[in-house]
Order: C-alpha cells, then structure tokens, then sequence
C-alpha cells in the first residue's frame, strides 16, 4: 500500500524478535555474533535440505491444489526432509557455547532470524510496499511470530533430546513433540482433509498458532521439570 | 572437518553483506487487484493516478468516478465535469442491444455532451466483467460511509471495506501528425468508347464514429452502405464480364474514407477528377449515388439537394427504385433539402457532389443491424440500377450468383465489424482492412486504386489523437486512517511481548513452582 504499511508489517515480524534478543538476557553474552553463525549453519542446511530434494524427489511442482491421500503421503515425503533442520539444529547446538537455556535461545533465535530474513523479507519487501492492499502481507507478519516460538521451541526440544540425564520416560515425549513439529507443514493439509475446505487467512494462522503454543508449553513444562531435577 | 571450518568462517561473512543489498535492488511491484483494457475518448486523455468513487457520492473532485452505462445521465455528466473529477469510468453492459428505446436515447445524450464539452476530465469505458462489478458495489457501499456518523464509525467500516486506486499509465495521447485518410475506387467501364459514355458513380464512406474510437463498430453507419456497394460490384462485375449483358455505361465505385469528418474523401476524390482534365471519369455523370446507413426499417428516402428533372437519369432511377419498392413492399420517397452553403459542414455526402454541380442523392433509411432488411435494401437498389441501365425489367436476371444472398451480405458485413473504424485507426499506408477492400474491389472492377490524402498542415481541416486504449489498473487500498489504526494495533501488541519478556523470570520461577509437584511424582 504505502511505506508506512511497509513498516507496519516490518515492525510486526520483526518487533518480537528483536524485544526477544533485547530483553531475555542475550546481549549480556554478546550473543550477536553467535546468532549469525547460527544462521549461516541454517542457510547450510537449507542448502543440504534443497539438494536431497532435487536428488530425490525431482517432479515436485510445489504443493499440489487437490487434498488427497495420495498427495498428502507425497507431501508426507517431502515433509520428512524437514528432519534435516532437526540436525542441524543438533549441529549448532553443539558448537554454541554457554549453558541451559541461552543456548537454546541463541539457537532457536539465530535459526528464526535465519528463516524469516530468508522466506519473509522478500515477500514483504516486494508486496507490501506496492500499491495493492492485501492482509496477505500482515498475515505473513504474524505467522513469523509463529515460527519464532516454533523454532525456539524445536530448539529447547532439540537440547532436551541431547540430554543423555533427561528422564526415560519424558523421552518419547520429546521424539513425539519433535515430530509433531517436523511435521508442522502438514497441517494445512490434514485440515483440509478433516474438514472438507483448507482454512485460509486468519482462520489458517489460528489453527498453526495453536498446536504450535500447545506444543510450545508442554516443552516448557518438560524443560522446567528436567532442570529442576538438578536444583 | 576442514570444509566446515572454512564454511564457518566464510559464509556468514559474504551473506550478511549480500542480502541486504540482494533485498534492496529487488524493483518496486506492480500487482494490482484487477488490471483491464479501457477505451479512451476521441479527444480526451490524460493520465490519472485517484481514488474511485461512485456517481452518487457527495463530492467527486479530484477523484475517478464509475458509473454503469445504464444509470449516467447527462446532468450525471455535466455534474461530474463541474465539479472536477480527475476521471470518469463507463462500465458498458456487454449485450448493449437489450438496451431500450429510452435507454438509447439517454446514452445518445451523454456520448452528444461527452463529445460536446471540453473538459480536462479523461473519460475511459470499459465492458463490464464480475471483477469490474465487484469493483464498482464494494466503491458505493465504501461511498455510502462517507457520510458516516462518526470517525470512529467510518474509521471501523474501512476496516471491511475496500477503497480502490485507480491508475492509468501509458502513453499520453498525442495529435496524429501524419494521420492519412484512404478512398478505395474502382471502375467498370461500358460498352464502346470509354471516354464517351456516361458514368454512373456509386459512393459510400467505410469509416465509423463515436464517442471512443475502439468502440467505434459502425454496422449500419456506414457499413451497411459499404456492403450494398461491395455486393453491386461483385453483381455488375459479372454483368459486364458478358458481352450479352455489357451496357453502355460506365460505374464508378468508390469507397470513401472520412466520412464523419465532412466528407473528406469524396471532397479529395472530386478535387482529383473534376479539376484535373486529364480525368475523364466524372466527365459526364448521370448521376452519384451515395448509401448510407440502410441497415433496417421499412422506408428508405433518396435525399436530394435539387429534385431532379423529369427525363433526366436521376428521375428514372428514383422511378425504378419506386417500382422496385413497391414489388418489395417498401415505400420510397424523396427528401428535398436545400444546400446551405453559409455552413462549413455538409449533412449528406451528396452534397459534396451537388456543390460542385454533378446530380447526386443520397439513398438512406432515416430515423442496429437487420441482415434480412439489408439484404432486401441491397437486392432493391440492384434492382433499381439494373432497371435503369437496362431499361427494362429484368426479374429473371437475380440467378447463377448475380442474386444477392443474406451469405454474401453477412461475409461483407462480418469484414466491416471485424475492426472499429474510427478515422485514425484506418490510417496508415498499410492499414488491413483498407488493403482488403482494395483487394475486393480489384478482383471485381478495373483500375481500382487507393489515394491517401492529408490534412492541410498549416489549416487542418480535422485532427485526430492516438493512443485510443490504454491499460486501467485498481488497487485495493484502505484509507490512511487505517494505517495508523494499524501502527497502534501493533504496538500495543509489542507492548504485551515486552511486558511478558520483562516478567519472565518471575512467570519462570511461578512455572516452576507449579512444576515441582509434578516432579515429585516422577521421581
């Protein structure tokens, strides 16, 4: 629309991430630096990532329109790529320095900020500053505050599962939640299928959001009880 | 282990500085909600870059005004021209022929005070589509809430509704500097010495005219009158192909060019044969017959400037067209109107002719197109002619071809509304459908040719612009009240992660207090 809606949308994506960083403790460890190597090692994997694809599974046109079980166990495999991000997160992990939970900060934001300079920069830059007025644009906005929780979230579930002390029976918990958010890209699909219609717009942010916070305070819970254990 | 290393020192270095600027040269986009073709006024244009609104709201200045076909009125019209719209947008309904009669005569008004007027209001039309219609209902309602009763209440309404930008872009339309005006003529020439005998010259102008030259089809004016010609001259063709039948007579046919523009065609094509001698084509004329506009209606007039003398050609003619009418059930009659020669502008084509002395008629239906009417207005003339020429009835003749068929008359027709015919879009030396026409008629006469001719440049007589459509884009834009309605959303939800994150620690050691029960019963 104009450039003031072009700030407005950036202020959106942008905002938590940066009132993140400011204000968990972050700059106290100079922790810039480190989230930057953690976003090369991201580009790296998305590199790796988008290889295996192109080796594997050479005729994809992007997602298919129609929702059925054919495309969606397609897409199943597809998906399962996904699982890459999951080592490289273990990668980084075991390079970033510090302990407990600015780790998993530094990781899961470093990986975000990663993800959303490189999917939803462009988009925004190209779109909302046009002329055309579209709640697409604040849409994408929001659903990259979603993805901050995401990864930070893949993060803590990623340390957790590393923890060679963490209770055997939290640990299939762990597996199933990090699956669970592997398999995140799946969702708009499952609904369509579930109900009839894929949601789209708002409708579509609600149902990502809410897996995504539930998912999100269950790791919590684990995280909390975990380092408890060693009080 | 090495790649890694090297990677790790390598790669962020390089992006950080790359994506950004990667991100800053991408260019500036141009997606628009709904991009389509409008066609511009004959005189008018400028390029516009304003809000739309609907015909009906309070106030229009400085803003893109749509409005339906249907619902403009002229003093819709004078209203927005006063008031200073930037631009007004027709949407016209894609079956204009279930107009109504009173309809007709409404839009008739508006296209006489659009091409009347001079305004600096650009005027566009456009066929409606559901992305126009939609376009046009989501601007009234956005309209209706400009009189909303408070800011807070418009400020809501703006958050369903949608506003529209409406850009045109383009070229500005320019005066044709070397805009050129064709007449297609042809010949057959009779029996014996050319020179000697008298010549019979069959006139019709080919262009078209109207408020938007793209929408100028022109069916019936002229080209009604461009299909009779074209079926004589494939009929006589064959006539005169066989000695039986080659009369003493000559034709001349000839397809004018600026018909709209006061006659310019004929005007250049009498200038050519009657000032210059070596020409002896117009020498002796019996008479010019000039059609226009006969597409329909029951009764055709022969609009003469001086009514013709009894034995004279032209008083057979129209005394063999009578005859033939009345087989056809068709009533004739003869219109008399005399030349003002105090007027810059002639009425009827025949006129250029009588001006300068030639007998001349127009032949005319006078008050869209029927085929079957045509077809029997094309036979009747051919009668007539023939009546004429032959001096006899020749009702047997009308087989093996020579008959004028409803197909023949369609396939002219359909070549006539294949393209609008607004004076310049058939400029040009190349222009397709001049060259088709000269095509025709140099498979049926002799000697058919095309002249150009050009405006006067120090004393035009006419001027016409280009660029005749252009691309029209709406964008979907909400007011700026939004925006800033927007800004503070944002912020106060920036306002709530901040709070959380400044709270944290305290909602951690909450958390984990309501963890270690839990944690006793893991353990």
């Amino acid at each position: 629309m104009t450039f003031f809606h072009f700030g407005n949308c950036i202020a959106l994506a942008y905002g938590p991430y940066f009132l993140t960083y400011k204000y968990s403790g972050m700059p106290e460890y100079g922790a810039f630096w480190k989230c930057a190597q953690v976003g090369g090692m991201y580009m790296l994997t998305q590199l790796c990532k988008m290889l295996l694809l192109a080796t594997f599974f050479p005729t994809s046109d992007g997602p298919p329109e129609t929702a059925s079980l054919a495309t969606v166990s397609f897409t199943i495999k597809l998906v399962s790529v996904d699982f890459g991000d999951v080592m490289g997160l273990s990668i980084v992990m075991g390079r970033v320095p510090g302990a407990g939970y600015i780790k998993i900060l530094i990781t899961g934001l470093g990986w975000a900020a990663a993800d959303l300079l490189l999917t939803r920069a462009l988009p925004l830059w190209v779109g909302a500053r046009g002329l055309e007025f579209d709640w697409k644009y604040i849409q994408i906005s929001l659903d990259a505050n979603i993805s901050l929780v995401h990864h930070l979230n893949m993060a803590l579930l990623v340390w957790l599962w590393w923890r060679s002390d963490l209770a055997a029976a939290v640990r299939p918990i762990v597996a199933v939640l990090m699956a669970g958010c592997v398999y995140k890209p799946l969702l708009p699909q499952l609904l369509a299928i579930l109900l009839g219609s894929r949601p789209l717009g708002f409708a579509l942010l609600a149902a990502c959001a809410t897996p995504t916070l539930c998912t999100a305070l269950i790791a919590c819970h684990i995280f909390i009880t975990h380092s408890a254990s060693f009080r | 282990m090495d790649l890694v290393e090297v990677l790790r020192s390598s790669v962020p270095y390089c992006l950080v500085v790359a994506l950004p600027l990667l991100i800053l040269i991408s260019p500036v986009p141009v997606d628009a909600a709904a991009e389509f073709t409008v066609y511009r006024l004959q005189h008018r244009s400028s390029l516009v870059n304003v809000e739309a609104r609907s015909v009906d709201a309070s106030s229009v200045a400085r803003r893109c005004v749509l409005a339906r076909l249907a619902d403009l009125t002229s003093t819709h019209y004078q209203r927005v021209v006063s008031q200073g719209a930037a631009a007004l947008l027709i949407l016209l309904p894609t079956n204009l022929t279930a107009f109504s009669e009173d309809q007709c005569q409404l839009v008739h008004e508006v296209e006489a005070a659009m091409l009347e007027a001079d305004s600096q209001l650009a005027v566009y039309m456009a066929y409606e589509t559901q992305e126009l219609l939609d376009m046009y209902e989501s601007v009234r309602t956005a309209t209706n809430t400009d009189g909303a009763t408070s800011a807070a209440a418009a400020m809501m309404s703006s958050l369903s509704t949608d506003g529209y930008q409406i850009v045109v872009g383009g070229s500005q339309s320019k005066l044709m500097a070397d805009m050129t005006i064709a007449n297609v003529q042809g010949k057959l020439s009779g029996y014996g010495v050319e020179e000697q005998l008298p010549t019979i010259a069959i006139v019709a102008h080919y262009d078209a005219f109207g408020a938007a030259p793209e929408l100028s089809w022109g069916a019936d004016s002229n080209g009604s009158g461009v299909v009779i010609l074209l079926e004589l001259a494939r009929i006589f063709s064959r006539l005169y192909a066989s000695p039986r039948t080659h009369p003493r007579l000559n034709l001349a046919f000839l397809l004018s060019g600026g018909g709209y523009i006061n006659y310019q065609g004929s005007k250049r094509f009498l200038e050519d044969h009657l000032d210059a001698s070596d020409s002896p084509l117009l020498s002796e004329t019996h008479y010019t017959l000039c059609l226009d506009t006969l597409g329909s209606d029951n009764a055709l007039r022969l609009h003469v400037s001086k009514r013709p003398k009894e034995n004279s050609p032209g008083y057979y003619f129209f005394q063999a067209l009578e005859e033939a009418g009345a087989a056809a059930g068709v009533t004739v009659e003869m219109v008399h109107r005399k030349i003002n020669l105090q007027e810059d502008t002639q009425a009827w084509e025949h006129e250029k002719y009588s001006m300068r002395r030639l007998p001349a008629f127009t032949l005319s239906r006078l008050p869209n197109v029927d085929i079957t009417a045509l077809t029997r207005n094309t036979a009747l003339v051919a009668t007539a002619l023939l009546r004429h020429i032959y001096n006899t009835s020749v009702d047997g003749i009308f087989d093996n071809g020579l008959a004028v068929t409803k197909k023949s008359v369609k396939s002219w027709l359909d070549l006539l509304t294949s393209q609008p015919r607004s004076p310049q879009l058939l400029s040009g030396k190349n222009n397709p459908l001049v060259s088709t026409l000269q095509q025709i008629l140099s498979r049926y006469t002799n000697e058919a040719r095309v002249t150009f001719l050009k405006a006067d440049k120090r004393d035009p007589e006419w001027a016409f612009y280009d660029v005749t459509r252009a691309t029209m884009a709406a964008y979907a834009v909400k007011p700026a009240a939004f925006d800033f309605l927007l800004t503070m959303a944002i912020l106060a939800y920036l306002g709530v992660i901040y709070v959380f994150l400044q709270y944290f620690p305290k909602i951690y050691a909450m958390m984990v207090k309501l963890a270690s029960p839990h944690k006793s019963k893991v353990h």
